[in-house]
Formats: structure tokens, C-alpha cells, sequence
């Protein structure tokens, strides 16, 4: 590892100034960072220390309903805040699955979005509640959603004079539920084979308005399952329904071999996790068994 | 002179170091201040898995910041060889490659970082060769370390043909990195005449001090290597640790510097070898109640690049083949194969392990074939009485207990209900099923190598009534050293605090073999209880002459020594007998009697005992992704009169777990290039804490003690319990035989992904 | 070189450091505190937990500068004197450790962990040493420890 500048900006505009230098990275959880600087697979001028930024260390209820999250706001502190366990139980189960509580004590929203591991636990979650990113640079800031920030595993769209400010929850309409659910061959501290979380909204005659699937490790970035979606608007919720669904994310995957399983295993759990969720989801809505 | 009473012995005393480790104090070799001008050692590694280095230029490695010195092939002063026993493994590679990431030169550098930074900077060229990566590619083509060996009895292709059932069945068998949490270290200081101090997490201190000096071209005497404790070896540092000791002392003596070498994880794993991956084939004949009538057994075994041990691990998985059952006529076959791969090495259970899981799948295989519940074949397979009491390779079975403890464990894990109950949760849900199953172990307890089966004990008592005890084995966290200071404070009738433990090392006990075999309380337990015990009776003799009694009348107890109705304080005698010239320091010698082994012929008496065990296990399996998970496991195991029934049932708890992990989540991959992809926690899987079972009885078997005179009729402990771990995978497979009505190709480890592929007989698309 | 000044097992500490140091090089190399270890470098293993402002940490995926202006603490940090902390306390009565290489990032990840929940259950606590592996004991008696230090520790 090379000696590098240390910096620990006090505010945003400080820490865009700070980042916008060749091979600036910010430095969160470092679960990611600090080894590949270690194995000298990422060279680095300048590493800047995101956790002293006040404004971006905060939870904060939007007016409209929704919820802002700062980027750097630790994934022990969504886990165990109200109104994230209240209003998007999805969210905060999934960033207790990031690394291991002393990983969870470190790691940020931000850098579980901006290292854009396609295994990233805490983005299905943000994709299906619709979530927005917070992009502030140099130019003015711009939001886009979530998954539009991804270009391949490890790559953004974040220019080197961007940051990622602030994640936005939308406020949900009634009747929605999300659920998170990926499989690990070993049951803690392990990196998703695949993980899949189903958000429905259900209209007054319990029929689905609004889908959004989104699936962590097959494929290159974490991505939407649009056939899937299409599936089961306008649909009443089933059994035979939640299998078709299962079926077409399957499709909508698009895995490869390595360690971890192979791409037909991974294809095969988006499908049952897929169901799984979507049926979960259902049962926080609607009482008694599905058809 | 009568034996003292039992103060410390069978007592669950604490492990020596428990303290020290809880408050950060224990020193690791790695925690040991550092002298100065240290200089750090990093290897360079080979790239590809078989060839040539047609070209090395070193000119950027030495030129990086911080680079003091390169170690190259041609500066090693002596041999270039730390094998154990073959002379095949070179400690730097002479332009021949045999497996990717071979050293093939060592950096010494100011910091680890720098010799590691620059250890990457080599630009060496290849001529690539063809590699033998899987068992099959080896196989096929004869590729092997050493000859293929057999052993047997009666002619089994006539009592094969004569059989009421015949079954065919095939099981691979994967390997398991140590992943011992402390990796490879040496620390290395050069002293006067050229004599090095040696500090090296070994479990074989004088197999270390051998290939230092060898390679140095020193006498033996020059070179101490010593060690306190490790922080686990499981088999991974009996003869595998020598190489970066060769490396440092090298560099040391290059330099006159001190040189430290410690491989981070990935190098570790990359760079030492593991368990060796076995493939089991079978041919097996029995009648209707599962009673085998006659087996034919292969055991391909994949041993890497070099031989190191592989001879004695596939000899010793051929030994536990038969595991509890009798085999009357059996043929089994070994081929101890040559990979471009690692060298595969000791692991816990010496092979042992994978021949007990060969017999358990046969076990598994016609309890489904014959539709019966598989503990019903077992039982009928046990050794028994006369005429059924000999393994094949002509051992009396004299200490056959798995009759009794089976039928103790079966009634205390209440298994007949609980297997009524698994037939009717399976009947009840269609996508989770349940498997349950009891397997026994039987393992032989001694080195396979006779001459191995000899320990060296050194005792001193000092002026004020302490202690100071040093023997051959070494620690580590097996328990080994409070075990052995428990044997010794009980000789001097003393309490255990007085008996200081001091570090192995090869300048006090000369000779060692190495702490494996889980024979170090049996071996180094008996030569320091000799040790002691010829002080004492030097100290009785002069008590005796003290208060005119005979020999025979004094007693040693309670920190006082006792004649009739004289007592005194166990220090006023010590200060008495040094002032009247009696030495206090003796050695003390053990060899274990009885055995003995017939290469030729494949027969003798290898073990002086065997250790027996057994576990029954409960998994539930999600036949949707093949997620499963372990609900109980019930164990009763077998530790003869324990030394320290605290140590002993973390043995036992701690074995378990990691032969489950063999079996279940960990699985060594290589690529067709031969690199290991899973050379990282991250993508290797040990059990966390999360992946023991939800309930965990672990119970000691009350049986008369050890038959075979060992150290206060104990039983050795450390590996058998490894393969209490089989009942899971012996249940995972029943779970999918219910679950599918058929025998699965279940392979090890059965991963998630394995058991699906099982389930659906290996098409996802079912 | 960037200065930083730290609070480490109660005592001031200060002095300069290289960027790159990482937080377990500074415990152990600067300040020669050798019980925090390294097992796997990756931030997988535990083996290096140390608490940060009380919070149990991985230093070696932590900068030393990061702890720029924090309260540090060790394993050599947790005892008072010659009194033992009473989950040190409970690892030893319950044969919590074997080689012993783990138990330290194993005893600090046990003390965030149960810090308030005297009544932690057994699946919390399984749950909550997921980051901390050992490779000897299987676990069981690491358990039996947390469970009963937690109670020696008290809400």
C-alpha cells in the first residue's frame, strides 16, 4: 500500500472539493477498500473519511412522507432505527445482513451502493421501495433511481467531481408490502448466491397495482426483474400466480458460474425466492392463505 | 512405593494458558517482541500449476523500496528439501514447477509489507506442461507419489459372486483446509557459530530442526527451534511448517539479520496443503438383514506434487475402512495419486476420516436398497466374539465397546421414537424432509510408523518445591500441556500451580516425534509421569533414610510428603535432599509396547488401542433449495478414565463440528489451471456459530477405562471425534432418500447445492 | 505524516502515523499490544475486534487515522488491575477457548454484543458472534460463556 492523502471533510461541498482529484475514494465501512488498497488492486492519492460529514450522518423524515438517508449513516443505525423498522422493514433487515455486526458498526448506505457489488444486501431492498440517489457535484446535483447508478459490478455513473449525498425512501401508498430474502450456503456472514426482494401494492379488490423486483447476485449489477413485474400487475395474489412470477424472473437473470454456485443453481433460487418473497410480502396484506 | 492418590487427574482443570488468552497475553509467535534489525521474509510464487521457468528476472523484486536481499535456489547453503520423509519437496523450486503458486524465490525485506509488495514484481517465463489437476486425470493416467498398496482377506470375487445381494456404488470425497486461525509463522535469530534459534509453530519441533540444519548444512546441535503454543495446527503444521522455518534461517544466515516469515491467509491456504480428497468405489455383497458378506474397496487418494505424508494417510484410511464392522472377506485397494496440486498433508484423522465415510455410505446404500433403517445394518455389521473380531488386516478388535455404547446412545438420544417421528413430519410436509442417523467410530490409536511411538520428558524440582516440566509435544489448544502437568503434579502429590510449563523445545527433549496421531497425552503423558516418578522415588528413598521407614511407606499427598505418622512440607524435603545431594532432574522414556506392522504382508497389531465414539444427528432439508439445517445431534463418546473431562468434551464438541464442516459447507475448489479458488474465508467456509446444531448433547461414555495400559487408563482424544461429524452427512443423505424414495448421488461436501442436485438427481430443470 | 491523538485503554496516546497504517499495525507495532491478532486480514475472522467509541470493530479493515479523537479499547484494556472483566471471567470458568487465537476479538465482540441484555437468548448470541470465527472449540462453550458472562455483566 502506498501513502496516500488522509482527509476528513466537515461538509459536502468540502468533501466534493476533496474527491474531485484523480484517484480520490471515500472510505466508509473500508470492508471493501481497505483490502483491495492493501493488495495495491486500487491505487489511491487521496482517501477521504466520509463519517465526520453532519449532513450526511442523518435519518431525516421527508414531508412528503418519505425518509432521507444519509449516505454515511452506518448500517447499525438504520437497523435498529424506528422509523426505518416501522415504514421499510425490507431495508432494515437486509443491511443486517452487510458483513457482521463489527462490519455493521463501520459500513454506510453509500458505500454499500457506490461499491456496486452485484451481492450489494442493502440495494434489492432500496430498488424495490423505489428509492432515489442523491448525487452532488461539482455541477449541481441530480437524482436518479437507484439502479439507473450501476454500470457493471464495481462501476457507477458517479463522475470523479460527484458524491452520493443521500439516499430518498418514497412515502408507500397503502397496502404495500416488501420482503427481502437471499440464500447463503452458510447461514451468516456469507456473500448472496442469489437474493431476491418483492414489493406489491394492492389495490382495494386485493389486486396487485404495483410490482417491483429487484435481484441481488445474477448478474452483473443488482437489476430489475421487468418480466416478473409484468407478471403480476393487475393480477390477484396466488400461489400458481407467484410461480409464474418466479419463472420469469428466473429469465430475467442473467447469472454466471464461479465459487459460489453455479449460474442454473442461481437461476433456480431467483425463481423460489422470488415466490417466496412475493408470498411473504402478501401475507403481511392479506389475511388466510393463498389460493 | 504406592501410587499417590488423584488430586489433579480426571479433575476439569482450566486449559494451562486460559488467563493469558482472555486478557491478551499469550504470545504467539507472531506477538513475540521483535529483536532488532528483524528483516521479513515473503516467498515468491509460481504461476502456473506444471512446467518450467525458462526465464526469472528478479531485477524489479530488488530494486523495490525496502529490499535488502533475494533468496534464490542457489543460496541455500545445504539441502534443498523440507519433505518429511521422501526428499520431494523442494524448498525452493530448481525450475521444475508441480503446482501453481510452488515458491520459486523468497524476498527479505525491512517490512512484511515491502517483501510482500515486492515479492509480486518477479517477471518469470514458462514453458507450461500438462497438469493433472482432478483424481481422474490422475488416475487415468497413472500419475502417482507412491506404489499402490492393498490389504485384505478370503477371496472376494468368489464370495462376491456367491452373494445374496450385490450393490455397486461410487462417493467423492472432498478435501479441508486446516484454516487454523493463527497461519504459518517463523522467527528466526542467528547466534554465535553460526547457531540458529528457531521460533516456528510447528507440531514437529525436531522434523523443523532437521530440515533447518539440513538446508543450512549444520550439525543438528546448531539449530533450536522452539515453540509455546500454536494457535492451532489440526494436523496442517506436523509436516508443513518446516519450509518457511528453512526460509527464515536462510535469510538469517544470509543477512546475520533475524528474519520472521508469516504467510497471510491466502498464501496459506495457497501454499500449504490440506486433506487429501479421496474417491471411494465399491463393490459389495450382503444378505438380507445388511450383514456383508464380502466388499471390495478402492480408495483413490489425491496427495498433491510430493509424497510428504500420503503413504501413512492412505495406509491409515485403508486401516478405517472397516470402521466398527467386520468385513470377512475384504479387498482394499489404494492409489496414492500425483497432482500439479499442493501436497496434501495430515489433517485431523489422518485419513482415517475418509475411510470411515467409505464404509458409511456403503452402510447408508443397502439399508436403502434392502428399505431398512440404516442403524439396523450397522448394528448387524459390528465386530463381535470370536470369529468375528479381526480386521482386515488381522487385528484382534480386544476392546470392542460400540456394541454397548451404540445401545446406550440409541436409548439416551431416544431414537426409535424420534425416528417414528421423522417418517410422520415426512409424511406431513412435501417440500421440508427430515433425515436421522447414527454412526459409530472405532479409531486406532498410535502412529502407524512404529518407531514414531516414543516420547521424551524432562523434569526438574527446584529448591523452593517447584516444578519446571518440558516433553517432546507441543500445544496447540488440544490441552496437551495442563494434561501432562496434572500427570506430574499428582506424582509429587503437589498442586497443578507448582508445575511450571515451559516451551517444547528440541535443546531440553531431543528425538520427538511429532504431536499428532492424538498421541500426545498417551506418549508424552507416560514419559513425563516416568520422569517423575524417578525423582520421586529418589526423594522416597531419602525420606525413607530421613525418618527410618522402608521405601515403600512414604506417601506423596497434599503438598507434604507422609512416613507413618511423620509428615513434612514437600519443600523442607526438597531443600533437605538437594543439601544431602540427591539429584532432582530426571528424563524420562516411553515407547508403546505391543505393536507392531508387517508391510509385506498388510497385517500386525499398528494400534495399541482404539477409541470408539458414536453420534446421532437430525437435519432437516428444504427440497426447494437444498438449504438444510441441523435440529440435534447426540454424542457419547469414548475417553477411557479421562485425564480432564473439561479438555476432553472440547475435544469432542469442537472435532464434531469441524468434521460437519468438512462434510457440509467447506469445499476447496481448482480451476482447470490448477488454482485454488477458495483461498479466502470469504469464498471457504468454516461453521460459524450459527451453523451448529440447535440442540448439542455431547455425553463421555462410563466404561471401566482403557483396556490397553495407558496413562491412568485414558484414551486419546483429539481426532476421533472428527468423525462423529458423518452423522450428518449420513442423515443429509437420508433425508433425500425420503425424500426421494431412491440413493442419491450425494457427494462430499453436501453443500446446499449439492443436495438439490440430489434431490433431482442432478437436473435443476426437474 | 498526519498526527493523531486517541484515548487507548484509558490512557492519551498521541503521536504520528503514516496514512496507511492500519488500525491493528498501530495496536500492535506502535503501541505493542500484541493480544489483538490477526487471523485473516480480510475483515472475516474476528480475530482483530477492538471497540471504537464502545463499539466493536474489525481494525484490521480500520485506518489507524480513523480513530483520530476516539476512546480505543483492547483486550489488554478490559480488565481492571488484576480483576478480570466478568465475561473474561466467564470464558475461563466455561472453557471458552482452546488455542486461544481467537478468544480475544472473540471476548470484545462478546462484550458489545451483550452490553444491556443481561438476558440475551442463545440464538442472539449465535447470531451475534456470526463475524467472530473459531476454528477449535465448535462454539459450544464460547456460548455457554457470553450467555453467562452477560448475566455477570448485568443490564
Amino acid at each position: 500500500m502506498d501513502l496516500f492523502n488522509f482527509q476528513t471533510p466537515r461538509s459536502i461541498p468540502e468533501l466534493i472539493a476533496a474527491k474531485n482529484s484523480a484517484n480520490a475514494w471515500l472510505l466508509a465501512g473500508g470492508t471493501d477498500l481497505i483490502p483491495q488498497l492493501k493488495e495495491d488492486r486500487r491505487k489511491a492519492e487521496t482517501i477521504i473519511d466520509v463519517k465526520k460529514i453532519a449532513a450526511m450522518t442523518n435519518i431525516s423524515a421527508e414531508q412528503d412522507g418519505g425518509l432521507n438517508i444519509g449516505a454515511a449513516v452506518t448500517a447499525t443505525t438504520i437497523a435498529q432505527s424506528e422509523i426505518v423498522c416501522a415504514s421499510y422493514p425490507a431495508l432494515a433487515y437486509s443491511v443486517a445482513l452487510i458483513g457482521s455486526r463489527q462490519v455493521q458498526n463501520r459500513a454506510s448506505l453509500g458505500g454499500n451502493v457506490c461499491n456496486a457489488a452485484p451481492s450489494a444486501d442493502a440495494v434489492p431492498a432500496l430498488m424495490s421501495y423505489g428509492a432515489l440517489a442523491n448525487i452532488e457535484g461539482t455541477k449541481g446535483k441530480r437524482s436518479l433511481m437507484v439502479e439507473e447508478i450501476f454500470t457493471g459490478p464495481g462501476r457507477t455513473v458517479l463522475e470523479q467531481d460527484e458524491v452520493l449525498a443521500s439516499i430518498t425512501l418514497p412515502a408507500l401508498p397503502e397496502n404495500t408490502a416488501a420482503v427481502y430474502q437471499r440464500f447463503t450456503p452458510r447461514r451468516e456472514m456469507d456473500i448472496a448466491v442469489a437474493g431476491v426482494s418483492s414489493r406489491i401494492t394492492l389495490d382495494a379488490n386485493s389486486k396487485i397495482v404495483d410490482a417491483k423486483i429487484a435481484l441481488a447476485s445474477v448478474g452483473p449489477t443488482p437489476l430489475r426483474a421487468k418480466a416478473a413485474e409484468m407478471t403480476l400487475i393487475g393480477e390477484v395474489p396466488s400461489l400458481k400466480l407467484f410461480e409464474a412470477a418466479g419463472a420469469a424472473a428466473a429469465s430475467d437473470a442473467s447469472p454466471i458460474d464461479d465459487t459460489r454456485g453455479s449460474a442454473d443453481y442461481r437461476r433456480h433460487l431467483v425463481s423460489v425466492l422470488c415466490r417466496r418473497t412475493l408470498a411473504s410480502a402478501t401475507k403481511e396484506l392479506i389475511q388466510g392463505d393463498l389460493p | 512405593m504406592p501410587d499417590t492418590q488423584l488430586r489433579e487427574v480426571r479433575q476439569p482443570k482450566a486449559h494451562d494458558s486460559a488467563i493469558k488468552q482472555i486478557t491478551g497475553e499469550a504470545r504467539y509467535i507472531d506477538d513475540q517482541r521483535e529483536p532488532a534489525g528483524l528483516l521479513h521474509c515473503y516467498p515468491g510464487k509460481a504461476s502456473i500449476a506444471s512446467g518450467k521457468v525458462v526465464a526469472m528476472d528478479l531485477s524489479a523484486v530488488a530494486a523495490a523500496p525496502g529490499v535488502v536481499s533475494l533468496i534464490k535456489v542457489a543460496d541455500i547453503p545445504g539441502k534443498n528439501d523440507c519433505s518429511p520423509i521422501f526428499g520431494d519437496d523442494p524448498i525452493i523450486s530448481e525450475g521444475q514447477i508441480t503446482f501453481h503458486g510452488q515458491v520459486i524465490f523468497a524476498v527479505l525485506a525491512e517490512t512484511r509489507d515491502q517483501a510482500r509488495w515486492a515479492a509480486q514484481l518477479a517477471k518469470v517465463e514458462y514453458e507450461e506442461e500438462k497438469a493433472f489437476i482432478s483424481v481422474e486425470q490422475a488416475n487415468s493416467n497413472d500419475s502417482t507419489v507412491l506404489p499402490d498398496y492393498q490389504m485384505g482377506r478370503g477371496d472376494v470375487v468368489v464370495d462376491l459372486a456367491k452373494a445374496s445381494n450385490r450393490l455397486q456404488g461410487h462417493l467423492e470425497i472432498g478435501g479441508q483446509d486446516h484454516f487454523y486461525l493463527e497461519g504459518h509463522v517463523s522467527m528466526v535469530e542467528p547466534g554465535e557459530d553460526g547457531d540458529m534459534l528457531v521460533h516456528c509453530s510447528t507440531q514437529h519441533p525436531t522434523e523443523a530442526q532437521h530440515q533447518v540444519a539440513d538446508c543450512l548444512g549444520v550439525p543438528h546441535h546448531a539449530v533450536e527451534v522452539r515453540i509455546r503454543r500454536m494457535g492451532g495446527g489440526f494436523g496442517g503444521k506436523e509436516s508443513q511448517s518446516g519450509q518457511w522455518a528453512c526460509l527464515a534461517a536462510i535469510g538469517a544466515k544470509m543477512t546475520g539479520h533475524p528474519v520472521k516469515i508469516r504467510l497471510d491467509r491466502d498464501d496459506d491456504m495457497i501454499l500449504t496443503g490440506k486433506r487429501h480428497e479421496f474417491e471411494a468405489s465399491y463393490d459389495v455383497g450382503f444378505d438380507n438383514q445388511g450383514r456383508i458378506e464380502a466388499i471390495d474397496l478402492t480408495l483413490l487418494g489425491r496427495c498433491g506434487h510430493s509424497a510428504d505424508l500420503s503413504g501413512a494417510i492412505c495406509d491409515r484410511a485403508m486401516m478405517h475402512s472397516d470402521n466398527a464392522y467386520f468385513l470377512p472377506s475384504v479387498a482394499i485397494h489404494s492409489r496414492r495419486l500425483r497432482t500439479h496440486t499442493v501436497s496434501n498433508t495430515a489433517f485431523r484423522g489422518f485419513g482415517g476420516p475418509q475411510g470411515v465415510l467409505s464404509i458409511e455410505r456403503v452402510m447408508d446404500h443397502i439399508a436403502s436398497s434392502l428399505g431398512i433403517d440404516a442403524l439396523e445394518v450397522r448394528k448387524v455389521n459390528l465386530y463381535g466374539d470370536e470369529g468375528r473380531n479381526t480386521t482386515p488386516y488381522e487385528m484382534e478388535v480386544f476392546d470392542n465397546i460400540a456394541p454397548e455404547l451404540i445401545e446406550q446412545l440409541e436409548a439416551s438420544s431416544n431414537y426409535q421414537n424420534r425416528r417414528a417421528e421423522v417418517v410422520e413430519f415426512n409424511r406431513k410436509n412435501k417440500y421440508l424432509k427430515k433425515g436421522l442417523s447414527l454412526t459409530p467410530v472405532k479409531f486406532g490409536i498410535s502412529f502407524t510408523a512404529t518407531h514414531m511411538n516414543q516420547a521424551g520428558a524432562l523434569v526438574h524440582v527446584y529448591g523452593d518445591g517447584s516444578i519446571g516440566l518440558n516433553h517432546g509435544g507441543t500445544e496447540m489448544g488440544q490441552g496437551l500441556y495442563v494434561k501432562v502437568a496434572q500427570v506430574v503434579a499428582d506424582s509429587f502429590g503437589i498442586d497443578l500451580e507448582r508445575v511450571k510449563i515451559t516451551s517444547t523445545t528440541t535443546a531440553k527433549v531431543p528425538n520427538t516425534s511429532p504431536t499428532a496421531a492424538s498421541s500426545g497425552a498417551d506418549l508424552n503423558g507416560m514419559a513425563a509421569k516416568i520422569a517423575a516418578d524417578e525423582i520421586r522415588g529418589r526423594l522416597a528413598e531419602f525420606a525413607a533414610g530421613l525418618f527410618q521407614a522402608s521405601k515403600d511407606d512414604v506417601r506423596f499427598e497434599n503438598n507434604e510428603v507422609v512416613v507413618g505418622t511423620e509428615r513434612l512440607d514437600f519443600t523442607d524435603l526438597v531443600k533437605k535432599a538437594i543439601f544431602a545431594r540427591v539429584s532432582l532432574s530426571s528424563t524420562g522414556y516411553y515407547k508403546t509396547p505391543e505393536i507392531q506392522w508387517d508391510v509385506a504382508t498388510g497385517t500386525g497389531k499398528p494400534f495399541f488401542y482404539f477409541a470408539y465414539g458414536a453420534a446421532v444427528s437430525e437435519v432437516t432439508i428444504d427440497c426447494f433449495t437444498g438449504e438444510y439445517k441441523v435440529d440435534r445431534v447426540d454424542i457419547l463418546h469414548d475417553v477411557g478414565h479421562s485425564l480432564n473431562p473439561a479438555i476432553d468434551k472440547g475435544q469432542i464438541e469442537g472435532g464434531f463440528i469441524q468434521g460437519m464442516g468438512w462434510l457440509t459447507t467447506e469445499e476447496l475448489k481448482w480451476d482447470d489451471k490448477g488454482r485454488l479458488r477458495t483461498h479466502a474465508p470469504s469464498t471457504y467456509k468454516i461453521p460459524t456459530a450459527t451453523d451448529t446444531p440447535d440442540v448439542f448433547n455431547v455425553d463421555l461414555f462410563k466404561g471401566d477405562g482403557n483396556r490397553a495400559e495407558t496413562i491412568y487408563r485414558s484414551k486419546a482424544v483429539g481426532e476421533p471425534p472428527l468423525m462423529l461429524g458423518i452423522a450428518v452427512f449420513s442423515a443429509l443423505t437420508n433425508a433425500v432418500v425420503n425424500a426421494t424414495g431412491r440413493m442419491p448421488k450425494l457427494n462430499a461436501p453436501a453443500t446446499p447445492e449439492a443436495v438439490l442436485l440430489a434431490l433431482r438427481d442432478g437436473d435443476y430443470l426437474v | 505524516m498526519p498526527s493523531i491523538s486517541l484515548t487507548l485503554n484509558g490512557r492519551s496516546v498521541s503521536g504520528e502515523v503514516e496514512t496507511k497504517t492500519l488500525l491493528v499495525d498501530y495496536i500492535r507495532e506502535n503501541q505493542k499490544l500484541t493480544g489483538t491478532h490477526v487471523g485473516c486480514d480480510t475483515s472475516q475472522c474476528g480475530s482483530c475486534v477492538v471497540h471504537v467509541d464502545g463499539k466493536s470493530v474489525k481494525s484490521c479493515t480500520m485506518l489507524a487515522v480513523q480513530v483520530d479523537g476516539s476512546e480505543v479499547t483492547t483486550i489488554e484494556g478490559l480488565a481492571t488491575g488484576e480483576e478480570l472483566h466478568p465475561m473474561q471471567e466467564a470464558f475461563r470458568q466455561n472453557h471458552g477457548l482452546q488455542c486461544g487465537f481467537c478468544t480475544p476479538g472473540m471476548v470484545m465482540s462478546a462484550v458489545d454484543l451483550v452490553a444491556g441484555n443481561p438476558d440475551i437468548s442463545e440464538t442472539e448470541i449465535r447470531e451475534g458472534l456470526e463475524g467472530n470465527i473459531c476454528r477449535c472449540t465448535g462454539y459450544h462453550n464460547i456460548v455457554k460463556s457470553v450467555q453467562a458472562g452477560a448475566k455477570a455483566m448485568g443490564g
